[in-house]
Formats: structure tokens, sequence, C-alpha cells
């Protein structure tokens, strides 16, 4: 009770704020900007004091830290430091209830679109005027990842647009593949679909393997079916199950749906019509083959009380056969220690071996992984706060363009290489590793306190293993990967053409619920899936589904997006 | 020897006020202390009850709460015609409700139970084992409730296959979830909410069991006759703050433990909100639903405490 009472308090609380706050947006949006009186690009002749916040920060950045300094120097600008949590939910409520928001910001997640915070009088738009002159690295990233140019703009304006944007490289390409247990594979005799490679050659890399090849789903029914009745750790007991799904994610099934075609929340025609994975007939499908594999004893029944972390502890005493894994997980890099699967062989006495493959194939050869991001691979927002005034702006954008888009600021992120940080392997052909006396993000350093996510393949680089970047390039992220094997929507608004994403935001909890229970109850085969079927969709229509499927109906085709 | 106020009644008997003025000032610094909290008390529950307003509203940030329009009820229309709100609100009322029969007598009984002990030692040790569950979040204790009913390790289907039989996956049934959040409930305030009822068994006057015992009375009859009377009142005082609540039947609680399979008997006010609306930045909606939930909780408060009132001189006012 404590926790929503804590919510609910923050919102009353922030309530009473609000007495003060005003609409006052129209002072920064929407006005032709005048921008011969404003000063040239790299004029920095005014001091300008900013307060600022980067887009995964948590209010930890030290006054005067490196960064600071330095972009104070260089800018000529006196930074404020924001001590707020962008990752706690009641601070974010706090600060976007009362309507005081620092001069630029992001929030991990996207709990508003940009048009309902613009409408709300919370943030200003951006002029491509200005953008142009200001940010030139930034517009021409833009016009090499299209839609760029044409996303976030402003309702109704073709010059004003209501966010900064960021450009996912590190998500291009498949974000997850199936991984067996190898060392249970060469047990019962089951051969890998095709050339196997190690990931790498030591750090628990050695007992990981990959290839591009993959199972068939027949196949792999067959492979749980030996992982669950043949006993393949050997220890006489009847105690090991193929896969042990999570509750609260679905990552667990993304190849497993993938060879369906489907992806989750995406959309597609289906009998000649607009539909959404969740209510179409191939995840029924779907569904009827999951509940199948549970009747026949292939799922570990505990699944429905584990969430993703205690499905990682769960994995790790070797009872499972099957999970998905990211790139990096293979490659065991640091930051994904303690997940599945890879936790399984970091202790260097187990003798247990992982294979990860391609997605699985299905009937009709479908085989693929939803894309991280439905149209190309430009995502996430950062805001400019309704009170910036245009000198202002003009100062946040050349610093964004420099922090962000130039390469040679690197030292933002890492410090100088050799002082503040090193190669973890080869030179720039490995990841940075920044040095125990510095911060590793914020505190004394300042590093990453004041960027967006956007990162080009180069940045990538910086924080991205040797061993995930060939893992990426031998497989993951190769081009024939991508186009044959990433499923995206068939339709999505990424130009605010239409009200999807508010639909989806008003709708999200009651659909996700109908949508939960249905799955859980027709796994474990509390119901008949047959029978409960048009019950189901008509449900999930009558609370919401139809107003979703209309708005994402208006929007424009993904494949013509992307051209 | 004479108080000051005493003087001062003697000296202008027919003037109360001056009495009260007197009074006052002699007791500045407590009056001063009381201050402090009544006006923090004035701050954060009086001022922010002006954002109640957002429930008939669609608030914008931007507007403020004056200026964002009223919506004509429309909150309140949605919650009741969501069926998974009726569903929440008819679990909260079920689960509340077993609560209240169950869960609000335990420590009472407890208490006289504790009482009864005649080792200090023995009573000391039970009572501060009973308090241990209550400092403990529902996020580590929903781990333990998981694990002692899970299907593969925990203790009771270890016995249930010992003796032959088949494990059941208790935390994802619909019949065995409910008496699971009752009991843990119990378990977990059951030392905690017997604290109150054991203070004021301590107050109760020794003389009166001393005339029981003269009347022949046991330590059951006197138990029945002298404890559990000389308590009632504050058992009902408790018992009519509880209703007061009755709409809040352990959001902490069913969040740690619940999961997709029970939400038809588990998915309650609290939970309900906390998906549908919070999560998604729905402040407007999320105050309605707790506006209604407040209304109610008064509305129960004043009823019970009136009908108490009619039928004994206990009560709230």
């Amino acid at each position: 009770m404590k926790k929503y009472a804590k919510v609910l308090s923050t919102a009353a609380l922030a309530s009473a704020l609000f007495l003060t706050a005003c609409s006052n947006n129209e002072a920064t949006s929407g006005k032709k900007v005048d921008i011969a009186s404003l000063p040239d690009a790299g004029d920095y002749s005014d001091i300008i004091e900013l307060n600022l916040s980067g887009s995964v920060t948590k209010g930890k950045a030290e006054d005067g830290n490196y960064v600071q300094k330095r972009l104070e120097e260089q800018f000529n600008v006196k930074i404020i430091n924001t001590k707020v949590d962008t990752w706690n939910k009641d601070q974010v409520n706090l600060m976007v209830a009362s309507g005081d928001l620092p001069d630029t910001f992001a929030f991990n997640g996207e709990p508003k679109t940009a048009k309902e915070l613009f409408d709300a009088g919370l943030i200003r738009t951006i002029p491509k005027e200005m953008l142009e002159k200001y940010a030139p690295r930034y517009m021409k990233m833009l016009e090499e990842n299209p839609p760029g140019l044409d996303m976030n703009k402003s309702a109704g304006s073709d010059n004003e647009y209501l966010s900064l944007i960021g450009l996912y490289s590190h998500v291009d390409g498949l974000t997850w593949t199936p991984t067996f247990r190898l060392d249970w594979l060469e047990k019962l005799g089951i051969d890998p679909p095709g050339e196997i490679k190690q990931v790498g050659p030591s750090g628990a890399r050695e007992k990981i393997y990959y290839t591009d090849k993959a199972y068939t789903l027949e196949e792999v029914e067959e492979i749980f079916k030996a992982f669950t009745f043949d006993d393949p750790d050997g220890n006489g007991k009847n105690d090991t199950y193929a896969i042990s799904p999570y509750n609260d994610q679905m990552h667990w099934a993304v190849s497993l749906m993938g060879a369906f075609g489907l992806a989750p929340d995406y959309n597609f025609i289906e009998d000649d019509q607009l539909v959404v994975t969740e209510i179409s007939k191939k995840y029924k499908e779907y569904l009827k083959l999951l509940a199948k594999w549970y009747d026949m004893g292939l799922i570990d029944p505990e699944f429905t009380t584990l969430d993703i972390k205690k499905s990682w502890e769960k994995y790790k005493q070797g009872k499972i056969g099957y999970y998905t894994a990211q790139s990096s997980y293979l490659a065991n890099d640091d930051w994904t220690k303690g997940r599945a699967p890879q936790n399984l062989v970091e202790n260097p006495n187990s003798t247990a071996k992982i294979l990860a493959t391609a997605p699985e194939i299905g009937k009709d050869g479908k085989q693929g992984v939803a894309s991280f991001i439905p149209v190309g691979n430009l995502a996430d927002a950062f805001y400019v706060s309704k009170d910036v005034t245009d000198e202002e702006l003009a100062r946040i954008l050349q610093i964004f363009d420099y922090i962000n888009l130039d390469n040679d600021a690197r030292w933002t992120l890492y410090g100088e290489v050799g002082v503040h940080s090193d190669w973890e392997g080869e030179p720039e052909k490995s990841a940075l590793i920044v040095r125990p006396e510095y911060a590793a993000e914020e505190g004394n350093s300042g590093f990453w306190a004041y960027n967006f996510r956007t990162y080009d393949k180069e940045r990538v680089q910086w924080f991205t293993s040797e061993y995930t970047m060939n893992l990426r390039k031998e497989f993951f992220a190769r081009d024939d990967v991508k186009e044959n094997m990433l499923i995206r929507p068939y339709k999505w608004d990424v130009l605010n053409k239409t009200k999807m994403k508010e639909m989806q935001l008003r709708y999200k909890g009651n659909l996700k619920t109908i949508v939960d229970e249905f799955r859980m109850k027709a796994i474990v085969g509390e119901i008949d899936i047959d029978k409960e079927w048009d019950k189901y969709v008509e449900n999930w229509l009558n609370n919401g589904g139809k107003d979703v499927l209309a708005e994402m109906d208006k929007a424009d085709k993904v494949s013509d997006l992307m051209k | 020897m004479q108080t000051a106020i005493e003087r001062a009644v003697e000296a202008k008997p027919k003037r109360k006020e001056n009495i009260n003025w007197v009074r006052m000032k002699k007791m500045k610094m407590l009056y001063f202390m009381m201050a402090i909290p009544m006006v923090m008390l004035f701050i954060f529950h009086y001022i922010p009850m002006y954002g109640v307003l957002i429930a008939f509203k669609n608030f914008s940030p931007g507007l403020g709460i004056w200026d964002s329009p009223w919506n004509n009820f429309e909150h309140f229309k949605r919650l009741f015609s969501d069926f998974l709100f009726i569903r929440a609100l008819q679990n909260t009322i079920v689960i509340s409700l077993l609560k209240l029969l169950i869960v609000f007598p335990a420590p009472i009984i407890f208490a006289i139970l504790l009482n009864e002990i005649k080792s200090e030692k023995f009573k000391k040790v039970s009572q501060s084992i009973s308090y241990l569950p209550h400092f403990m979040s529902w996020v580590i204790l929903s781990a333990m409730v998981i694990e002692v009913f899970s299907p593969q390790r925990g203790i009771i289907n270890y016995i249930i296959t010992f003796f032959g039989g088949d494990a059941i996956n208790f935390m994802s049934d619909k019949a065995s979830f409910i008496p699971i959040l009752i009991l843990t409930d119990m378990w977990k305030e059951l030392g905690w909410g017997a604290i109150i009822y054991l203070a004021t068994i301590t107050s109760i006057d020794p003389q009166l069991y001393e005339a029981a015992e003269i009347d022949g009375a046991g330590r059951f009859r006197k138990m029945i006759h002298v404890t559990l009377p000389s308590i009632m009142p504050m058992v009902i005082i408790m018992f009519i703050l509880r209703l007061g609540a009755v709409l809040n039947a352990g959001f902490d609680q069913i969040l740690n433990l619940y999961n997709p399979l029970v939400y038809e008997v588990a998915d309650i006010i609290d939970t309900y909100v906390y998906r549908s609306g919070l999560e998604q930045f729905q402040f407007d909606y999320a105050t309605a639903v707790g506006l209604f939930k407040n209304v109610v909780g008064i509305a129960l408060i004043l009823t019970a405490n009136a009908i108490i009132r009619r039928k004994s001189e206990h009560g709230i006012w």
C-alpha cells in the first residue's frame, strides 16, 4: 500500500503545485523565429545559465564535475545540474505534474507522447531553421535516416519539431535469438543445425557457441521432448524442463512467435484486415502450440509465478534447456552478468555449454523476431522545456549537436582515453572502460550526465565488447539477416498523423490485462482456446482495442515510411 | 497549594474566556509544540485536497487545476463502465471483508492468550517473534511465501507428494490464492496488531480480577467477563477505523504475490489503478478512483460509528 499511497500522494501534492503552473507555451511555440537576430553559430559571447538533464541520468552529477567544467568553458555557459533521477517514476511524476522541468530532459520510457507534453504546456517546439543553423550534424543524421526529417513535427507545422530524436544503431538487427543447452544436445545425440563457432576464447565465452542456421519448430518440439524426458543432465531423475517462461515480459517467446510471423504488439494484415498480433488467428495457433507443449509437460509449470529475474535464477540451477539471449549476453559482457543463459557458464567449474541458433523456422518458412524499433532506427525523445528562450535554445542545440553527434566529444562519455578510461581490448575495436577512480556515469566525472541516447556505429563500439561486435557482424546485424528476419509492423504512426500513441497509452493497462490473462489461462489449459477465442477478441475490441486499431489503420505503411 | 488556573478562577469566576486564556498562556509551550504538527497536517493533508478537483476534469499540467476543462464526470463514467474495475471492486470487497472477519479478531485473541501466559520470559519471546514479520516488506515476504508454496521446492508440496499426492501450484490457483492472502496477512500483522490490545489489557484494574476470583471465576471466566469487556471500547474503535479502510485490501501484498492466472479473484482496485492509471501518468483518473475509495471509506466510518453509538456508549465521536 505504501508504494501506491506514495505515488497517489505525490500526484496529490503535485496537484497543489499546479496552482502556480500556467500555460504560457505560446511564447516559445509556433512563433516565427527571427533567426537573423540570434547569434551566429559558434558565437558564445554572452554567458547563459542552463539547467540540464541527460537522458539516462539519475540526478547524481556532482557540481563542478569534469565534463561540466569543460562544457562551461567551451560554450560559455553556467550549467545547473538537475538532481532528478529520471529512472524513478515518483520523481518523474512529480516533475511532470508540477511543470517544474529542467531546460532539457528525456524520460526512461515514454510515459507521455510529445504531443501530450506540448498540449500540456510543458515543452516548446524546436524550429527547423534553428536546427539547420545550430545543429547541422543532427540534421544530416535525420536526412540519412528516413523518415527522420518528417518525424516529431508539431501538428499543422512543417518547420517546428516537438522533440529531438535519437539514432539507435545499437539495436540495429536482431535483438534476441534462441539458445539451447549444447551439452544436452551432444549427450542426446542431436546435431546442431549448422556449423557452430565459439563466441570467444575465454571469460566463459569458450562455452558459448553460435550458428546462423536454425531448427524448425518440429525439430524444436522433438528437442524439447528429449530435454524433458530423456534425462539430459544424467542424474537419473525426471527433473528437467525444456523451457521456463516468465510472466512479466515476452522476450522468452519472441523467436517462437517469429516462427508464426508474429511480433508482440505489432500489427499486420490478416484476411484483408488490419489486426494486432494478440487478436490474430496466427496468435491463436501459437497459443495452441504452447498449450500443447504445456500439456505434454515440456514447459515448467512454475513459470506462472516467475518474473524475469527469478527466471534467471531458475535457469542457473541447470534444469532448463532453452532460453532466449541477446548478442551481448552471448558475449558475456559485464552488464549482462547474472542474466540467463550465460549465468549458467559463468562459474569456471561449469561444464555446461550453450548454443545460440537463428530463430526457429515455422510451418510456412516464417522465421524472425520483432524489430526493437517499429520503423527504422530512430527512437526516443529529447525535450526542451517551455520556458527556454530562443537564445538559450541556440546554445542548447550547439551543445547537443557537439556532445551527441560529433565523435570528438567522446570525452563527454569516457573522458580522455589513457587518462580517464582505457580500451578493453584492441584500441578502437573494443569497449572503453572508465578507470575506477572516476565515476562511470555522472558523479565526479559527469560522464553521460548531459548526453542523449543517440549512437552512430562508431559510438556503439565505445560501449560494446569486441565479441558482441563480432556476433553482430557475423549474424545479429548482418544485412541478409536484417532483411529476412526482422519483423516490423505493417502500419505505424511516426509522423504524428493519428492518435495511435495516445490511444495505446490510454488503453494499455486494460488491454494488457486482457491479453495476459488469456495467454496464461490458454497455456496452462485452464480454458479451451477454440471455445473462448471469439469472446476474448470481442472483449479486447470493446475495451479500447477498437479505438487503437482504428487509429493504427490511419497511419502510414511502414514499408512506405522506410523508403 | 493553589495552581495559577485555580487562582485565576477564584479571581474572575464569571469570565470563562479568561480562564481559557490563562490556561493557554500557562501551557504555551505545549500549544506551540502542537502547532507544528497541526501546520504540517494543514499543509500536507488539507491544502492538497484542492487537487481532488482533477477527478472531475481532463487535467493538463500546463493549464493547472482550475483552468483544466471539466469533463462531465467522464472518469467516473469510465470507471463504472469498465468491467475490470467492477471486477476489481468486487474482489476488493470480498478480500477486505474476509480479512475483517478472519484477520481482525486474530490479534485480539492473540493478545488475550498472551496475557494469560505466566512465564514472563516465554511471553516476551513469543511477542518478539510475532512482531518480526511486520518489519519485513512484502517484497521479501512474497519471495518467501512463493518458495513455501512452490510446486517444486515448497515444503507444503513436499509433504503432499511425500504422501503420494500431486504437487499443486497454489499461487496460480484461484481456489487457494485468497486463503493464502488471508493467512499470510494474519501471520504478518498478528503480533503488531496485538500491541494495542495488550496495552489496553495492562490498564485493566486488577481489582476487577480479584473481585471475579472471589466470585469463583476461573481463568476462562475472567477472560470472558473481565478482559474482553474491558478492551471492548478499543476493539470497537479499531473496528470502525478498519471499516473505513475496507477498500484497501492490501496493495503491496497482492502486487507482490499475484499473477495473471489469479487476476480474476485477486485484482483489487489499487492494483487495477496501478496498472491502468498511475503507470500511464493518468493522474486525473487515478484521483477519481482515490476519491471514490475515500468517499466509501468515510461513509462506512460514519455509518458504523452511528450504529455503534446507538447500541452502546462506545464509538469514535
